[in-house]
This record gives structure tokens, C-alpha cells and sequence, in this order.
């Protein structure tokens, strides 16, 4: 059996496993399928064209916003993955202008989009016979929680499929090409300007989903969404980075000892982050080296 | 086939090129120079990596001095780094079909393959490039090249940060490529060097072309 057929199968009973476990369990598995998927669509740009994003809250948060404010205002459920889809293009957009930046830079910026929408969020306001938004954010009314991790978990799984088959693919060779070298990607034929464009499309597509099934699972969306440990989520999950694998079961662990840390503490796991950043080097060049 | 017409380039107040004009009639065209006289600006001019400031680059009698540098290798113009610039996290192999990816035909793993057997570089296929030899990467440079399908080779110093052996080599891959019928424009220091290998020369000093000597 390849590596790729046993990591699918490995995911395959990761994603299982929640179905026979009690309601907080498929709460908790629910979290981390999304948060999985979030930290793969961050994956995505890094991995295949060595973008390192602290902005991924743009796609993530601001479909979780207006996916939460459009369904407060009695808009179908139905509507809700154009919305996604709406919301990925403009972000698309945007980290597009921003890839112009050097590597460095393009961290600092996007790190500046998530902070300036948690301030901006808390603004949000919506005013009716009561405040609605604010720093209390929107509530929308409950969805059973089997139905909500079947959609997280199998957009886990697609966005994991469509990981392995873009890295083992033409465009994905000319994806890792622009990631090591983009002058001489250019000077061997390769559309850098389109390669870019596609990483960012699909990157926040897949960002942009993963927000929409965290306002289905929590029915609730507050300014925290764009917070600093959000923006880091990805960075820290996939801190290990081998395969494709490896960053989804390092947003499980993270999720997972986060809410224990939580109820030990509250904020706890903050340290935890904290941690695994100050050492993060060190574990970068270790897998790097590996690899 | 290849013309350059009265470019220049200038760096803030710097002027590189002065009023450069060329014509690539014979197959291989040695451009020789010393150091910062301008010979690289110029073939990455040509290879669409820098703008210039003025002046015109026609190819087929088309002005190609808006395309992109991509573009241009579809047209079959293909430039090599003087300093080998691989893909350092990728395989050999990968590196050469990045190459043959251009051209969209079938096969791309055994076209890449063989020009990897051609090159001598067959044995690293499955070898990242960040664990090459400076002499290997240059190879690697070269197959990578030939794998565009390219009309005109645009090389920027091949002999460059070379030992003897492997400056060696690499004369002999180029004189396989002149056989090959390949077209193209290489600079060097001295002439010597490109002596076996050009079939006329052009002398540039300090952003001018000095001396145009094509034989025959």
C-alpha cells in the first residue's frame, strides 16, 4: 500500500471513530475537523508556494460573520457556500496583492489583517428592537451536531484528497517550483502571477468553508474568531510538518489539550502556544531536515 | 531571428546598457565582456527578467519587448542562471520535468528521464537538488534548459564558479548542444574560453558593444 493510500485510510478512521462516541466527544471532534481544515487550507499556501500566512482568519472569521449575521436574518442554509465562495475570492484577492511583498513582509501584513479585524469586528452592530453583534457577536439557532460534523468531516476529507492529488500533480510541481524560486520559475516558463493565484484561490476556499462550519457547530460567531491564537492555529498545529497528515493530527492534539488546558485553567492552553512558538525553529529546521 | 534594437538600461542614475544593438545570425553568438560591463542585463533583457529602459527585442521579426519572461520561453527563448538556480527542495528528476511541464505534451517523466541520461545526471535522479555539486547543479541548469525545447539558449557565464573538470564537462555539453543545432548566446570574460564553441563574437565594455565580429 502507498503512503498516500494509508493516510487516507488513517483519516478515514479518525473521521469514523466520532460516530460511535458520546455527544461531547462528536462536539469535541467536531471542533477539530473544522480546525483541521482550517489549518490544511493554511497548509496549502505554505507548503506548496512558501507563503507563511498569520491573515488566514480573513477567509476563516469573515465567512463565520456574515455566514452568521445572513442566517440571524433568516436567509436559507442553502445560500451559505455562496457566500463562503464570496468571501474566498476576496480574500483570494487580497493575499494575491500581498504575495507582491517578500516573505517576511507578507507574514507581517497578513498578521496586520487579522488584528485589524478582531479590533474592527467588535463594531459590528446590528441595531433592531435589541443590539445585536458587538462584542457579544451573533447567535443563530442550533443544528444537530451529527449533521454538522458529517459536512466538517467530509470537507476534511475532500480538502485532504485535494491536497495530495494538487501536491502529486503538474500544478503542483510548478506550485513547489514558484516556492523555491520564483525569478527562475519565470525564467523556465512557469505563470508565476497564475500559479500565486490559484494557491490563494484555493487556499481560501478551503479557509473560507472551514469558518462556515465553525459558525454551524458553535451557532455562534464573536470577534474572537479573528483573534491572535486563531491566526497562529495553523503555524502551531503544523509545527511538525511531514506529510499531509501530520498537521491534522496536530490540530486534534492542539484542540484536544487545549480544552483540557482550558479546565484546568482558563486561557491555560495559551502557554501551551506559547511554548510550541518559542520552539517552533528549532522544530522547523528539525522536520525541514527530515524532510 | 533574434534581433536587439537600441537598448538601453539604466538603474536609478546608472546607466548598464548603452544603445545596444545585436543581430543573432550565426547559431552561437559569444558575447564577451569583464565584470558589471553589462552582458548579464543584457540576456536577462532578452530573456524577459528585466525591462528595458528603451530599445526593442524582436524575434521572428515580432516585438517581444512587452512579453513576459514565460511567454517568451513558450516562444523558445530560455535562459540559464549564472549561478545555478534549481528547485533546492525538489528532485532532479522534478527539476527537469518543471522543464518539459512548458511544453504539455505526454510522457513528461520519461522525456525528463532522458535528458537527465543525456546530461549524465541519470544517477541523481531521485537526489534533492540541495545536495548537489556546484558542477552537477550547472548540469542540472542545462538539462532543465534543454527541456523547455528551447530555439535560442540564452547562458549566462556556464563556466562561471567551475573547476577545471567540470568546466570541461559543461564545454562538452555545449558543443553536444552545438551538434544539436541548438542557437545560442553566451557570455564569458574571455574570449578563449568560448573559442570551440561560438561562431562569432561581440565585445561589450561598460554598457557598449565595442567590437562585432561574426566570421563567414
Amino acid at each position: 500500500m502507498s503512503k498516500k493510500t494509508l493516510e487516507i485510510a488513517a483519516l478515514i478512521v479518525i473521521l469514523v471513530i466520532p460516530m460511535f462516541l458520546n455527544f461531547y466527544y462528536l462536539w469535541l471532534f467536531c471542533l477539530a475537523s473544522i480546525f483541521a481544515t482550517y489549518t490544511l487550507s493554511w497548509f496549502l499556501m505554505e507548503k506548496l508556494c512558501g507563503r507563511t500566512s498569520f491573515g488566514h482568519t480573513l477567509p476563516f472569521g469573515l465567512t463565520a460573520y456574515i455566514a452568521a449575521i445572513a442566517i440571524f436574518f433568516k436567509y436559507p442554509l442553502y445560500l451559505m457556500p455562496l457566500i463562503a465562495l464570496l468571501v474566498a475570492m476576496v480574500s483570494a484577492t487580497i493575499f494575491y496583492a500581498t504575495s507582491f511583498l517578500d516573505r517576511v513582509k507578507f507574514v507581517f501584513a497578513t498578521f496586520l489583517y487579522s488584528i485589524v479585524l478582531w479590533e474592527f469586528a467588535p463594531f459590528v452592530v446590528i441595531k433592531g428592537d435589541m443590539l445585536y453583534g458587538g462584542e457579544e457577536g451573533f447567535s443563530i439557532p442550533m443544528l444537530p451536531t451529527k449533521a454538522v460534523y458529517l459536512f466538517s468531516s467530509c470537507l476534511l476529507f475532500v480538502t485532504f484528497v485535494f491536497l495530495i492529488v494538487l501536491h502529486n500533480s503538474k500544478l503542483g510541481l510548478k506550485m513547489m517550483a514558484v516556492r523555491d524560486d520564483e525569478e527562475a520559475a519565470l525564467a523556465i516558463g512557469i505563470n508565476v502571477k497564475q500559479i500565486k493565484v490559484l494557491n490563494c484561490v484555493f487556499s481560501s476556499l478551503f479557509a473560507s468553508f472551514a469558518g462556515l462550519m465553525y459558525t454551524l457547530h458553535f451557532s455562534h460567531v464573536d470577534p474572537d474568531i479573528f483573534s491572535v491564537e486563531n491566526a497562529v492555529f495553523p503555524f502551531i498545529a503544523s509545527v511538525f510538518a511531514g506529510g499531509y497528515l501530520v498537521p491534522v493530527i496536530g490540530s486534534y492534539i492542539l484542540i484536544f489539550a487545549s480544552k483540557y488546558l482550558n479546565s484546568i485553567l482558563p486561557q491555560f492552553h495559551l502557554f501551551l502556544y506559547a511554548i510550541i512558538l518559542i520552539i517552533s525553529p528549532k522544530l522547523r529546521r528539525f522536520s525541514n531536515a527530515r524532510g | 531571428m533574434l534581433v536587439v534594437k537600441n537598448v538601453s538600461k539604466t538603474y536609478n542614475s546608472n546607466v548598464v546598457l548603452k544603445d545596444v544593438s545585436l543581430e543573432l545570425k550565426k547559431r552561437i553568438l559569444g558575447i564577451v565582456g569583464p565584470n558589471s560591463s553589462g552582458k548579464s542585463t543584457l540576456l536577462r533583457i532578452i530573456a524577459g527578467l528585466e525591462k528595458p529602459s528603451c530599445g526593442k527585442i524582436l524575434f521572428r521579426d515580432k516585438d517581444i519587448t512587452r512579453l513576459n519572461a514565460n511567454k517568451r520561453v513558450e516562444l523558445g527563448i530560455v535562459y540559464a542562471f549564472q549561478i545555478p538556480r534549481p528547485f533546492y527542495r525538489l528532485t532532479v528528476l522534478e527539476n527537469v520535468m518543471i522543464g518539459c511541464l512548458i511544453r504539455n505534451g505526454e510522457n513528461i517523466r520519461e522525456r525528463a528521464i532522458k535528458i537527465c541520461k543525456m546530461m549524465g545526471i541519470d544517477h541523481l535522479i531521485n537526489a534533492k537538488a540541495k545536495v548537489l555539486s556546484q558542477g552537477e547543479l550547472k548540469l542540472l541548469e542545462l538539462a532543465r534548459v534543454i527541456a523547455t525545447e528551447p530555439e535560442i539558449i540564452l547562458l549566462d557565464e556556464p563556466f562561471a564558479a567551475l573547476d577545471k573538470k567540470n568546466a570541461k564537462v559543461v564545454k562538452e555539453k555545449l558543443l553536444e548542444f552545438k551538434r544539436m543545432n541548438y542557437r545560442m548566446l553566451i557570455t564569458a570574460h574571455r574570449f578563449k574560453i568560448l573559442r570551440d564553441i561560438a561562431d562569432g563574437f561581440v565585445e561589450i565594455k561598460e554598457g557598449k558593444i565595442r567590437r562585432y565580429h561574426v566570421e563567414g
